[in-house]
């Protein structure tokens, strides 16, 4: 893991990140990622028994109907720009060709 | 403050609801703690008046007509300003109610105000809240506790009877610990989720924190209950089961002494009264956290990229790309820990590292059965609700790892889908220490009663 696992992440997570947060972060992802990647490959984990209660409960889900909760104005309202009803979003300067 | 007070306040004419309202406002106002991000004042104000006439009426529509309540600022209040402790949503308006909101505000409940928390849930002390952290009344150098903290602080500070938080792997029975209130949370799939913001949707549940279980529960039975938006709830019922056996760990690895002290007398307490304590193991405890890491910030970095700068919330106003927008807008708006998490999650769920998140969804998987097991022998498990008395402000912060620690013994709970109630267990060095109270899956009606009288019996 360096500085550019850490730009990569960023660019993958589309957050810009300050060079002072690059730095910062790598540290303490580091140490995280380490951590966890420990813990894990050293727990005895496979042969689940029964998982059979497992599966009850992820299946134990009632019917969802969609139903119309929003007017387009509800939308509209928490847009910082709007135009015929429309979101604008911010300007887009275009590359040289 | 608790229901039974304030009921009788406003019963005998000592106070009218609104009355209530203005000492409260007036409290919150001089404290200054912190623990609200905004005052709801009008629309609590409103349904004052409501909740008054009903009272003089003697028509009260419930246990909570009239009684203020917090709501942790990740839950909708329609027309009302939700941050999420966040840059990002600074002045985002919700257009809708939260289905629990929609359910107080029905029952005659004041919706005080939106409470602060740590940035989208993210952390254990309020200290990644864009609003700056709240503060414990119990020992302003403490941390309150997170992420729920300005909901433990309005309870703990009379700044609300009730409190409505979120919990995804500890934060309403953590903070509860720290600032000596009671903090319940649910199994999964009893109170809907709808209206919540989303942080990780497999593990996020709906808490309440008061200042005893009998108001908690109060609450409880109002906000629970089947709902048309969020399929994952079902309705529960109170089970016929043996009560009295109890299950404890005799060694935590890494519990802090005062605390393992505390501990060691409640126990007795119990194996005093009618409880039979027995010695329990619980496996994947120590390893409980790396998986709660792992599905939460997996969960996490896809839950948060609906912020984009572009619907709402923090917009840029120049860029060469779409890609160019999101990132500028998610660097801005968002704190460091929500950047490491989103980050976090995007390193489990890339190609190299996917094996990690599929280790930790078999983990989770045996984790649950094995509690299953657990509770055939036992009727409930009595564990601390945290490893360490509550941190100084700044302790923890830059320390990531450290922070995540916090949930050493709560997370498991998330994980395995337990409902789990943090009651107040006295102090240690003038500091608070929490003792949580576990059942099995969707045991949440016994698991009240039980606390009720788990409650009473240390409280002698």
């Amino acid at each position: 893991m360096d500085i550019n696992c850490i730009k990569r992440l960023a660019e993958l997570s589309y957050i810009d990140l300050t060079d002072n947060e690059k730095d910062e972060f790598l540290a303490q992802l580091k140490e995280l990622f380490n951590h966890i990647e420990h813990v894990i490959n050293n727990a005895e984990y496979r042969n689940i028994d029964n998982d059979d209660e497992h599966n009850r409960y992820l299946t134990l889900i009632h019917d969802d109907e969609e139903e119309k909760l929003f007017l387009r104005e509800d939308i509209i309202f928490n847009a910082k720009r709007e135009k015929n009803g429309y979101i604008l979003v911010p300007k887009i300067i275009k590359g040289e060709e | 403050m608790n229901i039974k007070k304030i009921k009788s306040d406003i019963n005998n004419r000592v106070n009218k609801a609104e009355e209530i309202l203005d000492i409260i406002y007036n409290r919150i106002n001089d404290d200054n703690l912190n623990d609200y991000i905004t005052l709801t004042k009008n629309h609590a104000y409103q349904s004052a008046e409501n909740s008054q006439k009903r009272i003089s009426k003697n028509a009260d529509l419930s246990l909570i007509d009239g009684i203020p309540v917090s709501l942790k600022d990740n839950f909708s209040l329609i027309n009302s300003r939700m941050t999420c402790g966040s840059r990002i949503l600074e002045d985002y308006i919700s257009p809708y109610n939260s289905t629990v909101a929609e359910r107080i505000i029905n029952k005659g409940g004041l919706i005080v105000g939106k409470t602060n928390l740590d940035e989208f849930a993210m952390g254990s002390s309020t200290e990644t809240s864009y609003f700056g952290h709240s503060v414990n009344p119990i020992d302003a150098s403490i941390v309150p506790g997170g992420s729920s903290g300005g909901s433990a602080v309005s309870v703990k500070a009379q700044h609300a009877a009730l409190s409505v938080g979120s919990d995804t792997g500890g934060s309403v029975r953590q903070p509860a610990a720290c600032c000596s209130v009671v903090g319940f949370k649910p199994s999964y799939g009893v109170v809907s989720r709808y209206g919540l913001t989303s942080f990780s949707s497999s593990l996020d549940t709906v808490g309440i924190m008061g200042n005893n279980v009998h108001d908690t529960n109060t609450l409880f039975d109002i906000i629970r209950g089947t709902d048309k938006y969020d399929s994952t709830v079902i309705d529960i019922e109170k089970k016929n089961m043996d009560n009295k056996i109890i299950g404890y760990i005799e060694n935590i690895e890494g519990l802090c002494p005062n605390i393992a002290a505390i501990y060691r007398k409640k126990i007795e307490q119990l194996q005093s009264s009618d409880y039979k304590c027995i010695p329990i193991e619980i496996p994947y405890l120590m390893e409980s956290i790396a998986i709660y890491q792992i599905i939460s910030m997996c969960e996490a970095s896809s839950n948060l990229a609906r912020y984009d700068g572009i619907k709402y919330g923090l917009q840029t106003e120049e860029a060469r790309s779409m890609f160019e927008i999101y990132s500028k807008v998610r660097g801005k708006g968002f704190g460091k820990e929500v950047k490491r998490r989103i980050m976090t999650g995007t390193y489990f769920l890339s190609y190299d590292n996917a094996k990690y998140y599929l280790m930790s969804l078999e983990m989770r998987k045996k984790l649950y059965t094995v509690m299953k097991g657990i509770f055939n022998s036992v009727s409930y498990i009595v564990i601390p609700t945290t490893m360490k008395l509550p941190f100084k402000i700044g302790e923890r912060i830059d320390d990531p790892l450290k922070m995540h620690m916090s949930d050493s013994l709560t997370a498991f709970c998330n994980l395995a889908n337990l409902p789990a109630i943090s009651l107040p267990a006295g102090y240690s060095d003038n500091l608070p220490v929490g003792i949580q109270v576990i059942a099995d899956s969707f045991n949440d009606i016994n698991l009240m009663e039980t606390a009720e009288y788990i409650e009473k019996i240390w409280g002698e």
